[in-house]
């Protein structure tokens, strides 16, 4: 009993999100949907409750907890990121000028019990936790993709979530199930140690082989690496902008974080048998593979549209290609690379979507042409802009320079040169169509019409532009809580 | 005879699962996913669930089933012209009868799996441990499963409020209800 409860106050930050998800739910029922705005302001408050109690509990002794809770730093960075993500998220909702102002008050509840989702997902060795928690994830964004029922292209962009997902979702739980029938057990540190999973790969490796591509394959969707990217464009085009932003940096963070450690635990922690440790080599060399065709063919599709938003879908594909070559190293360092990239990302691409909300609300569109002469009606988050393009494309004096390095760094020093390469080949076609929004915005002829301004919502998007220069130059605070949080 | 009863079962599950996409008529869809259910719950008796089997054919055959068709002849009846017109709802045709086939023949193989195998066979609890095998699943879910219970639980809370957002109506007369509030 002693152990339950202490397991309980373990997951606190995990249980107050759950209450909150309640409260809001509850507040907006008895507000009959009026006022969203104030549901927006409690989750926001709710938000700054679970942060500080997940830094209060910082540095604490790693601990599993309820059979199956995995209460680390590693979890505690990615939980701390998806509050951080949430955050701005619902700022960007309140912020959102296509949004009805009432009658609203599920976005909140959906959001947060996606977080809840996450939480569970980066925070446990257990199969069967992880695919709850992925679940939860997926329904709360399947319905948040399809918020703007009215509109057709959110209605298809959730049909076709719902479809691809269900599928994925099938595929991993297959994999799950089949790991689960070799090993006999669903927690991953057990399996690495134990006798059956080695002896299978010793004798007979098919199986295994296809249970582990099955469970990659479902990761694959959720982070969108190809050939399970299909589905990135469409939806990230026809959902609401906070909710793409949502999809593109929290639940694709999510995806990482428990692909990282599925990867770290069933191959390269404490005690792995030889058989799956030298298994786990081959893993990397197709991880590298995907890495290559991910970045590629994200980045030539990037080059084709004419919708500013599908252009970041597609480099959200191209992102997941780059993070991707951190995993492929299969040692620590390339995991933080992957982990330091992943925090550049999450400043670089919240304010890349900060800025297409913003024009949206403006020109009522989301593409290239609508951006024209913008830039001088609104200069500072157009300039906050054009300082995440430089990140997104990999150039200094930003925070995805130096991420951009240190994963190059790590590919180098991996064995795969190569990987480095076409990553660099990648980079440099990327700087053609993110330059291609600073050319609208700056070199074109201005229109006629004149944006009223948000000014806090400029403030946060100036800020976050801020923060990548920043933590450009000062790169050491990121680094060391990478260094922290993936310790090993 | 377990094994070929599970290869039978196997097979009719699979068949009977591409039935359901591939019918043209919702109706046989759901017939055919009748037959999966049943054959799920004879390769669950099979594996030595009988409660598990017995839950598979009350909720997911019996209810679920239920509100399935309720659905689809509810939405079928929107518009009584066209209605009209259709063809009927319900045309017994020939994938209808292999679906009803199936799902019959995969019950009779169930009571003839419950009957013919030994009895040690359907229980994989150790006999003389003196515990049902509800027991034990009991404690399987409120014990060592149960928090992935709970999450469970707040992912159908989830699933609900979705569904709900995407399928309730709009109110118009929301934003007429604040200008009043604002005179």
């Amino acid at each position: 009993m002693d152990g339950y409860l202490a397991g309980l106050r373990a997951i606190t930050p995990e249980l107050t999100l759950t209450g909150l998800a309640l409260l809001v739910l509850v507040y907006d029922l008895l507000k009959k949907g009026r006022d969203s705005a104030q549901v927006g302001i409690i989750t926001l408050v709710g938000l700054g409750v679970v942060a500080v109690q997940l830094l209060g509990s910082y540095g604490a002794q790693p601990q599993q907890v309820l059979g199956m809770v995995t209460v680390d730093a590693f979890a505690g960075f990615f939980k701390l990121f998806t509050v951080g993500s949430l955050v701005v998220v619902t700022i960007f909702v309140l912020a959102d000028r296509n949004e009805r102002r009432h009658g609203t008050g599920e976005y909140y509840f959906l959001l947060l019990g996606a977080a809840i989702g996450i939480f569970f997902m980066v925070g446990t060795t257990n199969l069967l936790l992880l695919m709850l928690g992925l679940e939860l994830l997926s329904l709360a964004s399947y319905s948040l993709a399809g918020f703007h029922k009215g509109d057709r292209a959110s209605a298809e962009a959730a049909l076709k979530y719902v479809i691809f997902g269900g599928l994925s979702a099938g595929i991993m739980l297959y994999g799950i199930s089949l790991l689960y029938g070799l090993t006999g057990s669903l927690d991953l540190g057990e399996m690495a140690r134990g006798e059956q999973l080695a002896q299978q790969l010793t004798n007979n490796p098919t199986p295994v082989a296809i249970a582990i591509l099955l469970v990659l394959a479902g990761f694959a969707y959720k982070v969108s690496v190809v050939p399970f990217h299909f589905w990135t464009p469409d939806v990230y085009e026809g959902a609401p902008t906070p909710v793409t932003t949502f999809l593109a940096v929290a639940s694709k963070a999510a995806g990482f974080g428990a692909l990282l450690r599925f990867i770290q635990v069933l191959f390269m922690s404490d005690g792995v048998r030889e058989a799956v440790v030298s298994y786990g080599e081959r893993i990397g060399l197709l991880l590298a593979i995907l890495a290559a065709v991910t970045m590629t063919l994200g980045n030539l599709g990037a080059l084709r549209q004419s919708s500013v938003k599908r252009m970041l879908a597609y480099s959200s594909i191209a992102h997941a290609g780059y993070l991707l070559m951190g995993l492929a190293t299969m040692e620590s360092a390339g995991f933080q690379a992957a982990m330091f990239y992943l925090a550049a990302y999450y400043f670089m691409n919240l304010g890349a979507f900060g800025f297409l909300l913003y024009f949206e609300g403006v020109t009522g569109s989301d593409t290239y042409e609508s951006l024209k002469g913008l830039g001088w009606k609104a200069p500072l988050v157009s300039v906050a802009m054009v300082v995440f393009l430089v990140s997104l494309t990999g150039l200094p004096p930003t925070v995805g320079f130096y991420g951009k390095y240190l994963l190059f760094q790590e590919a180098i020093g991996g064995g795969f040169a190569w990987l480095a390469v076409v990553a660099g080949i990648n980079s440099v076609i990327s700087l053609f169509y993110y330059m291609r929004v600073a050319k609208m915005l700056f070199l074109a002829a201005p229109a006629e019409e004149n944006p009223a301004p948000q000014v806090a919502f400029t403030g946060l998007v100036a800020g976050l532009g801020a923060l990548t220069v920043l933590f450009g130059i000062y790169t050491s605070p990121i680094q060391d809580w990478v260094r922290a949080s993936f310790g090993g | 005879m377990v094994n070929i009863l599970f290869y039978i079962c196997a097979v009719a599950a699979i068949a009977s699962a591409l039935g359901v996409v591939s019918a043209r008529s919702p109706i046989n869809s759901v017939l055919s996913l009748l037959g999966t259910f049943f054959s799920l719950a004879v390769i669950y008796l099979l594996a030595g669930f009988q409660f598990m089997a017995a839950i598979q054919i009350l909720v997911y055959g019996g209810a679920i089933m239920v509100l399935f068709l309720f659905v689809i002849m509810l939405l079928n009846l929107g518009n009584p012209e066209q209605v009209a017109q259709a063809d009927p709802l319900f045309k017994p045709g020939r994938a209808t009868g292999v679906a009803l086939a199936v799902s019959g023949a995969a019950l009779l193989l169930g009571l003839l799996a419950a009957h013919a195998l030994p009895a040690d066979h359907l229980s994989p609890v150790p006999a003389g441990s003196g515990r049902a095998m509800i027991e034990t699943l009991a404690d399987a879910i409120f014990g060592k499963y149960v928090l992935p219970f709970e999450v469970a639980s707040v992912m159908l809370l989830a699933a609900a409020v979705g569904v709900l957002v995407l399928a309730k109506r709009e109110r118009p007369g929301l934003l007429d209800t604040e200008a009043e509030d604002n005179r």
